[in-house]
């Protein structure tokens, strides 16, 4: 009877939750383009003022939906959790042949699994953006095997490694490991085929 | 089956009054099966359990006969069917007869102009 | 001695300082269509919300087919409240599945057989429908469930008539011996012939009890017109 509640709470969010995480990922892969492109501008000699401040701001833009749509579906589950209790809807559910623990546990369950929703669409989203980042920078491609070797091991006494915050890291790392596995993945930027014709890791 | 009821007199009586009339009318035929009380329920639009009480009513006045398994029909007993018209008819006449007081007429002025009504078909 | 499908001994229910049933005492018997008749404010929801297990007694005790109210009742009770309570985004097909999954007693088949008969898709959103369609929809779920005791509250009021004349023939053909039906409302002459007994409420309290047919035999007068003048509203209230 249990799991039964669980899957009538779930039903509601999981749609939710799933438009949520499309979004998350389309505004990921914009962060991930105005990203390179904010980079590339950075390198080159000729400044676009205008266009640089104007990606500036859909990158910002981009960060911003990624931390609402988590919430967002945070706070679904809360909202789904008020709306099956307190109006009409509690009709419904509390004349169902449970009790009223149950019903408050799976309701808690529910809100449990809204927060995991979030949390993983924040982290995948933010592993999207970080490999089509990195994936247009040939420096990267070419040193994957030194960058995995890098950020996979314990980050005592190597400060390239802990100066990069924690999620980075976790980002820089997988990364470079999908690249060692598969490395047709590796795309060029929609800014241009190569940044630089140079084959050294690009912090160097 | 009109069924149309008024407010003054239990439904059952009502019910058991417009099945009498439906008989009489041929509605439901001597020997003819008589629908299921759910039936007739959801037809007239009453509770089953008064349906039930009318049509019991009547196979107690022996006009319906049956109730197995196999439902009720109506009898086929012309002795029945024949008191019942005549019963019928005089109730017909008594209720006509008050109303006809109402207005002060005695019921052989009543009598006199209902044979008047009749006059127009011999004309033609 | 016959089980009774509710029993309810000096129930009261008092909300902060209003009283809204004041020790009643009530048992329905098995294969009746019982109708909870009074003004507005009278208890009737209340009797019935206690029933279907969404509020608990002030003091007195309610059994429903000798059990107190548990989950195990709530499996025998089929509740109709007087609004929709399922969500707009839902399909009615999902509706359904609902019931199948929590009741033993729903009858799928049934349901889908009636709403076809009203020319409803199961693929259709619930907000979609219109309001009248919402309430039949509730309607056609609540009464496809074999239960022991039928919870009606309110349920032709505010409908069309021939909304109505459907409602009160689902009722009728959904009629079973074992089960009661509980119908509250105060559209008292739409109701009356589909009745095998009725109560007046009035405060809280019981005020008169009986079958329709009595009351016609012994006063000459319809049910509609007893309550009108038990009911009666002096110049002064």
């Amino acid at each position: 009877m249990f799991a039964k509640l669980l899957k009538y709470e779930w039903r509601s969010t999981k749609g939710f939750a799933w438009l949520m995480f499309l979004i998350s990922l389309s505004a990921a892969v914009v962060g991930g383009l105005t990203t390179q492109y904010l980079f590339r501008i950075s390198q080159s000699q000729d400044q676009q003022p205008v266009l640089t401040v104007l990606v500036l701001l859909m990158f910002m833009a981009a960060m911003v939906a990624l931390l609402i749509c988590a919430a967002a579906t945070l706070y679904f589950t809360f909202w789904r959790f008020y709306r099956s209790r307190f109006t009409q809807e509690g009709y419904l559910t509390f004349t169902l042949p449970v009790t009223s623990h149950q019903i408050l546990l799976s309701s808690i369950v529910n809100c449990l699994l809204g927060a995991l929703c979030a949390l993983g669409t924040l982290l995948v989203s933010y592993l999207l953006m970080g490999l089509i980042t990195l994936s247009a920078m040939p420096g990267f491609f070419a040193a994957r095997w030194e960058i995995w070797k890098l950020f996979s091991r314990a980050p005592a006494g190597f400060s390239p490694g802990r100066t990069l915050p924690c999620s980075g890291r976790c980002c820089l790392s997988c990364s470079s490991a999908l690249y060692l596995k598969f490395p047709s993945l590796c795309w060029p930027s929609p800014w241009g085929p190569c940044w630089q014709k140079s084959t050294k890791p690009f912090w160097a | 089956m009109n069924w149309k009821f008024t407010g003054d007199r239990p439904v059952y009586q009502q019910i058991m009054e417009t099945l009498r009339g439906a008989i009489l009318k041929g509605e439901l035929p001597p020997g003819g099966k008589v629908p299921s009380v759910r039936d007739l329920a959801a037809q007239a639009q009453v509770n089953p359990n008064t349906m039930q009480r009318a049509l019991t009513e009547l196979e107690r006045e022996g006009l319906l006969v049956g109730g197995g398994t196999s439902g009720r029909t109506v009898t086929q007993d012309e002795t029945i069917l024949s008191a019942m018209r005549e019963q019928a008819l005089q109730a017909l006449a008594r209720e006509c007869a008050e109303k006809f007081m109402v207005f002060g007429l005695t019921p052989t002025q009543a009598a006199r102009l209902l044979v008047a009504l009749d006059t127009p078909k011999e004309e033609s | 001695m016959e089980e009774y499908v509710l029993n309810a001994q000096g129930l009261s229910m008092r909300y902060h300082r209003t009283l809204a049933l004041d020790n009643l005492n009530l048992t329905l018997t098995p294969g009746k269509i019982v109708g909870l008749l009074g003004p507005n404010g009278s208890g009737k929801t209340t009797l019935i919300k206690l029933t279907a297990g969404l509020l608990t007694p002030t003091s007195g005790e309610i059994q429903v087919c000798g059990q107190p109210i548990s989950p195990a009742t709530k499996a025998l009770v089929s509740y109709l409240p007087d609004k929709t309570y399922f969500s707009a985004k839902q399909k009615i097909r999902e509706l359904l599945d609902t019931f199948q999954d929590f009741y033993a007693d729903f009858d799928r088949e049934r349901a889908e057989n009636m709403l076809g008969a009203l020319g409803i898709s199961l693929e259709a959103r619930l907000g979609s429908l219109s309001k009248g369609n919402q309430e039949k929809v509730q309607l056609v779920v609540v009464m496809s469930r074999r239960a022991r005791l039928y919870l009606l509250d309110e349920p032709i009021g505010g409908v069309d008539p021939a909304a109505r004349d459907y409602i009160l023939n689902t009722i009728i053909t959904n009629y079973d011996p074992t089960a009661t039906v509980l119908i509250s409302t105060h559209l008292i002459e739409d109701v009356e012939r589909v009745l095998d007994e009725f109560i007046f409420l009035n405060q809280g309290k019981i005020v008169r009890q009986g079958t329709a047919d009595q009351v016609r035999e012994e006063t000459g007068k319809s049910l509609d017109e007893l309550f009108r003048e038990v009911f009666k509203c002096l110049p002064n209230c």
